[in-house]
């Protein structure tokens, strides 16, 4: 077996409870909270108080176990990399963006998800949460047609977020996916694996900020098939 | 290894720049030149007025110029801590050196892709630098570098290490804080912990360790008992500074009694420092995903009820987590919320299993 096979076995293993069924579940529970926290953010609200409303929604639905924090971010505060400090009190303005990025645990399955939202008529706030989505599938569907390394995926992304105006954050780049904790098996990012990553394992994270650092958008998924996404 | 040349020579303070308040960087110029040549991951030691002695690593690539670079912590109140800050020692100031010495230098791969690791704590990093300077030009194995402090202010070249990182594809630098600010997005613990989790066969790997002798001796028996590392591909420069400055390890051990779910018992003995959670990950006794952040419950302990007594009330978000995880009982915490001090001392704790 090459270095690349045998590392690529040693990434993608799987826990004893690994399931796909119940892995698509909690997929699907993931993207539905991240849409029911959506909804219930207003312009006015205090970011904490945002954090806090999505928790106690993810603790209503069973999900608030995660391998990971609960992160709402308003504003400028959306150009923040994964793990550093909010400013706190931003409030959320009539005319604004704000991120969602969500790591539950449903029994002992993982979900990951993120999504960025506004919440006025601003054209430019709007570009960079839909480009950050346009992004993503554009670089699903580079794996899906070419078979690339997570390191080529990534390589692929700085691409089309210049193309469009955008600084793609690489210390967002994805990872690994499994029963819970898939820490314990591989905590590295996508960005550095040499090997076409499999379906399922993994999840494509795209955090994309204006050149000015004032504001930024958020789009994560598993690593899934176009039908998985209409 | 050659014997290093014991007669001493002239050096002359060329630059001294501050890295960060308790770290400065002094470059040096050796007379005549030639007596700067070093084994990268040596050290030399400085005479000073007095007749004492201060060892420090050179902390990059040895040169042809004769010119050299040391990071020196300040302590308190220390020898040459103060030379340095009342002005004493400025650039243009000479002094004696003696040297090199110190076995810690390069060694080859057993394998092209045996990994290599380098352990290091505060200034321990210099000869680490050194040998990243020296071996990173060069194709090779992958090398990892675990550089670890107490907080973010003692990582003192963390953007050059993240910079180097991105630019040289075969080196990873991975940064790790045992008592980091709550939004510290790296590792929480210690390197030899860190390592040990990201590296579980380590057959065919070599280890370098400099700094805290408590990191070393702790890295070589981890690494060696549970990852399969040769104790001769273990190279270390433990660091025992000549102006200690007070550190947790140091401190009256607290003594923990933990009891696990299949009902054996453990003593523990740990230096107050951190969270319970850090410490008991440290020994393997729980995984701690989340790293602090109250959401994965993986550090979940259970105490009797005066032990529980003992300890300060859960936030509302800690009892929104424990209300949170399957088989919680109103004894549980999360050992991440609990502050490992001297009042801790006798405790009594289970960890449950996963459904207990």
């Amino acid at each position: 077996m090459s270095a690349v096979l045998s590392q690529q076995a040693e990434l993608e293993a799987v826990g004893p409870h690994f399931d796909t069924e119940k892995m698509m579940f909690v997929r699907a529970l993931t993207r539905e909270a991240i849409q029911q926290i959506a909804a219930a953010v207003r312009p006015g609200m205090i970011e904490e108080d945002a954090v806090d409303m999505a928790k106690d929604l993810l603790a209503d639905k069973g999900m608030l176990r995660g391998w990971h924090d609960v992160y709402v971010r308003f504003g400028r505060n959306t150009t923040k990399t994964f793990g550093a400090p909010s400013e706190p009190g931003v409030v959320l303005g009539d005319d604004d963006i704000f991120l969602i990025d969500i790591g539950p645990t449903w029994q002992q399955w993982e979900g990951d998800g993120g999504d960025t939202f506004t919440t006025g008529s601003n054209a430019e706030l709007a570009r960079c949460a839909r480009d950050a989505r346009d992004i993503f599938h554009e670089t699903r569907r580079h794996w899906l047609a070419t078979q690339a390394s997570g390191r080529a995926l990534y390589a692929f992304a700085v691409a089309a977020a210049e193309q469009r105006g955008w600084t793609l954050n690489m210390d967002l780049s994805g990872h690994r996916i499994a029963d819970f904790p898939h820490a314990a098996i591989h905590h590295g990012p996508l960005a550095e694996v040499e090997f076409t990553p499999a379906r399922q394992l993994w999840v494509l994270e795209i955090h994309i900020r204006n050149a000015a650092g004032t504001f930024g958008a958020f789009y994560e998924d598993m690593l899934l098939e176009d039908a998985y996404f209409e | 290894m050659s014997s290093p040349a014991t007669a001493p020579f002239a050096v002359e303070i060329r630059h001294i720049e501050a890295l960060s308040a308790q770290v400065r960087r002094l470059v040096l110029q050796a007379q005549p030149p030639a007596r700067a040549r070093f084994a990268e991951g040596q050290f030399l030691s400085l005479m000073l007025a007095d007749g004492s002695r201060r060892s420090y690593s050179y902390a990059g690539a040895c040169r042809d110029d004769g010119t050299f670079e040391l990071h020196v912590r300040l302590h308190a109140g220390g020898r040459f801590s103060t030379l340095l800050t009342q002005g004493t020692l400025r650039p243009g100031s000479r002094l004696e050196a003696i040297g090199p010495f110190g076995e810690c230098v390069w060694q080859p791969a057993t394998a092209a892709d045996a990994p290599v690791l380098m352990l290091a704590t505060g200034t321990g990093l210099a000869p680490l630098k050194a040998l990243l300077e020296a071996q990173l030009p060069q194709p090779g194995a992958p090398l990892w570098l675990y550089w670890g402090g107490v907080s973010e202010q003692d990582l003192y070249l963390h953007d050059q290490l993240r910079a180097l990182a991105r630019r040289a594809p075969r080196f990873h630098y991975v940064p790790v804080l045992s008592q980091p600010s709550a939004h510290w997005p790296g590792e929480r613990g210690f390197v030899q912990e860190i390592a040990m989790r990201d590296h579980r066969d380590l057959r065919a790997g070599t280890v370098y360790a400099c700094g805290a002798p408590v990191m070393v001796r702790s890295a070589l028996q981890q690494l060696c008992t549970h990852c399969g590392l040769d104790p001769a591909r273990f190279h270390a420069d433990p660091f025992e500074p000549s102006e200690p400055a007070p550190a947790p390890s140091q401190a009256a051990p607290v003594r923990i009694e933990v009891r696990r779910a299949d009902g054996s018992r453990t003593a523990l003995a740990l230096a107050a420092s951190g969270s319970l959670m850090t410490a008991l990950r440290a020994e393997r006794l729980l995984i701690g995903v989340c790293g602090g952040q109250q959401s994965c419950g993986t550090c979940r302990i259970r105490l009797s009820a005066d032990q529980f007594q003992r300890l300060p009330a859960p936030a509302r978000s800690e009892q929104r987590l424990l209300r949170a995880l399957p088989a919680s009982g109103a004894l549980d915490r999360l050992a991440c919320q609990i502050a490992l001090d001297a009042a801790l001392d006798g405790l009594q704790l289970t960890i449950p299993g996963a459904d207990g």
